[in-house]
């Protein structure tokens, strides 16, 4: 059972290490999507769904950092 | 895409990616087999990786034989796997190249692994369960990630798979045969480099597989690849500066707790 347990947590943090990371993966994708949905009778609108979504994810890794590195900074003891 | 092109997206990232699976899986092989004798932890990881092999039939051929009736769902599906995958990989590669988490420390975890096995005390000239299920566990649990990363790089046809599977398999013989040649940790290995080429690159795929699952075209279509790695590898340098600013001396908090 103990064996069991263990891969499927290990299956489960393949993909989910940080929740607001996965979480916002997920939100990210539909609102690029929806974006080129929006925008399709703008041909050059259209295609900045790409770096919208490029934009997305990777500012949502950087305010994940920046939250980490706040919280790892209050747990250093001084 | 070029087949080479397409070859090598699957080959590159599973051969780097499970030389880092392959590392930590050896260190745990390594302990079982100087505490307890060999032959358990040998048959272990014999039966671990044919575990590993049909898992990868099992997930992988579907994915290959439906690739074309499902094209579109089926890239948004790699796609975000992908992404998961990475963006977890490339997180933790900069929160160590900030000093934020602990490196890795093959040697620290053999010690660790050693003490414990001892402590479980030897059955001499029997067959040694403990030292048998220590390495499956080992190598099946450090082999998932690589299990996946075949079958998601490989779902772009059998060529891609059979590349992604040489990929993972050379690392594997590679690490194990300068594994038994040193026989001890292999801590030379540059596992937190190597986590974040395959972080970034799997990023980098994701983000383009998945836009493209969403209708979503890119201007350059697959020469768009290259500018987005350099994009993310240029905000994962930014967000290390960011990190070494706000904690100069870094944290070096267990892996667990971030």
């Amino acid at each position: 059972m103990g064996f069991l347990v263990a891969v499927w947590e290990n299956v489960y943090g393949l993909l989910v290490d940080d929740g607001s990371i996965a979480l916002g993966t997920l939100v990210a994708l539909p609102l690029a999507g929806g974006w080129t949905w929006v925008a399709a009778p703008r041909p050059d609108l259209e295609q900045l769904g790409g770096p919208l979504l490029f934009v997305l994810l990777m500012g949502l890794l950087v305010v994940n950092l920046y939250r980490t590195g706040r919280a790892a900074a209050r747990q250093r003891p001084d | 895409m070029s087949p080479i092109l397409a070859l090598a997206i699957a080959a590159i990232p599973a051969f780097v990616a499970s030389i880092v699976e392959f590392v930590e899986a050896f260190t745990i092989v390594l302990a079982v087999g100087t505490t307890r004798g060999w032959r358990a932890p040998t048959w272990g990881t014999v039966a671990a990786i044919v575990t590993l092999g049909i898992i990868v039939i099992v997930f992988g051929t579907p994915l290959i034989t439906y690739h074309e009736q499902v094209s579109q769902y089926f890239h948004l599906v790699v796609g975000v796997l992908l992404l998961l995958f990475g963006m977890r990989w490339l997180r933790k590669a900069i929160l160590r190249f900030a000093g934020i988490v602990a490196l890795h420390d093959e040697e620290l975890i053999y010690q660790h692994e050693v003490a414990e096995l001892r402590a479980l005390g030897q059955t001499p000239n029997r067959w040694d369960n403990v030292g048998f299920w220590f390495s499956y566990k080992a190598v099946l649990l450090e082999g998932l990630e690589v299990a996946f990363i075949v079958v998601a790089l490989g779902a772009q046809g059998g060529a891609a798979l059979q590349a992604s599977i040489v990929g993972a398999a050379v690392a594997f013989v590679l690490t194990m045969v300068v594994g038994a040649f040193l026989r001890k940790p292999l801590t030379f290995v540059p596992e937190n480099w190597m986590k974040f080429v395959v972080g970034a690159m799997l990023t980098t795929f994701g983000i383009f597989w998945g836009a493209e699952g969403l209708r979503i075209e890119w201007a350059l279509a697959e020469a768009t690849l290259p500018l987005l790695l350099l994009g993310v590898c240029v905000v994962s340098w930014g967000s290390v500066r960011m990190l070494t600013s706000m904690l100069p001396g870094g944290a070096q908090v267990a892996a667990g707790n971030v």
